[in-house]
């Protein structure tokens, strides 16, 4: 086992970066935007997705319902029904952690290349503990730091994009093609030039509907 | 305190969803699995630049941050260095320029 532990933490060295500073940032963004300090850390726990996180803590401060928090929030992260796809008959060790630790980095490293005589369940278990771990880690250094040094750096969410845009690069080297990305952007422009209330919301139906009929034959 | 509860069961349901679902992967739904992740990283990207209009010159020094970002990764294949490059690159045209 401690063999195990041992690979899933090489494996994790680039996200233990990756996260923590990622969640420094949501921490110190957080406490600037004036919520508690307990607020991040709370989210870090049992939401423990960046992309949400960040989102949440740009639209409470604006009149939201709980229905509406519940959607876009559902919706954003809508893309993670498929990463389960991969995994359904391979989790069986404390299932639900895995099931409820599966981010985007998580899931591409247990995509990875696993060697032979690792055991493959605790190897699961470790890559998404220790990335929990950095991402609460993270947020609560974030959260000391703002407390402590009053820093006025504006443009910290830009490491989101910039993830986002590394990600991107990655899945068109997988796919090889572009179909994908000019749907997400089609449905994107029809909504913004629409001037939806939710671009976001109905972009992500839109390219949905599109993506199914397209792919439907 | 509550949307953070409301945001974590949506989150989670999200999560949980395929494994309620299906026992193995439908043959339909492998397509969708493959392309669906591409799709939704532009719109994702678009929205959060889009929602960055402080001010105008925020639209060129979010472009260029990109781009630096873009150049990085073909040049370091890294991560890391892209992302962290990248947004160096744009939190000090926004800070300091």
């Amino acid at each position: 086992m401690y063999k195990t532990f041992k690979y899933a933490f090489k494996t994790t060295i680039p996200i233990l970066f990756g996260y923590s500073f990622l969640s420094f940032s949501f921490g110190i963004l957080t406490i600037n935007l004036g919520f508690d300090w307990y607020i991040p850390i709370l989210m870090s726990v049992f939401i423990y997705s960046g992309a949400l996180q960040f989102l949440l803590v740009g639209i409470l401060t604006t009149n939201l319902t709980l229905i509406d928090i519940f959607v876009t929030s559902f919706l954003l992260n809508i893309r993670q029904i498929f990463y389960g796809l991969s995994f359904l008959d391979k989790f069986k060790k404390s299932k639900y952690y895995l099931i409820f630790a599966l981010t985007d980095e998580t899931y591409l490293l247990m995509n990875n290349n696993i060697s032979d005589n690792i055991d493959k369940q605790y190897y699961y278990f470790f890559v998404s503990l220790l990335n929990h771990i950095y991402w609460i880690s993270g947020t609560i250094i974030g959260v000391i730091f703002a407390h402590n040094i009053k820093l006025d750096i504006e443009g910290l969410d830009f490491i989101l994009v910039a993830l986002f845009i590394v990600l991107l690069m990655e899945q068109y080297k997988k796919l090889q093609v572009i179909f994908p990305f000019i749907i997400g952007i089609f449905s994107f422009v029809v909504m913004f030039i629409l001037e939806m209330n939710n671009i976001l919301l109905y972009s992500i139906l839109l390219s949905i509907v599109i993506l199914f009929l397209y792919k439907r034959d | 305190m509550i949307e953070i509860f409301i945001a974590s069961i949506a989150n989670f349901i999200t999560r949980i969803f395929p494994f309620i679902l299906f026992k193995r992967i439908p043959k339909k739904l492998k397509i969708f699995e493959l392309y669906f992740p591409a799709t939704i990283l532009i719109i994702l990207i678009l929205y959060i630049v889009a929602q960055n209009n402080t001010h105008t010159s925020i639209y060129i020094h979010q472009f260029i941050g990109i781009i630096a970002t873009i150049v990085l990764h073909l040049r370091f294949n890294y991560y890391l260095i892209s992302i962290f490059g990248g947004s160096f690159v744009y939190i000090y045209l926004v800070n300091f320029i």
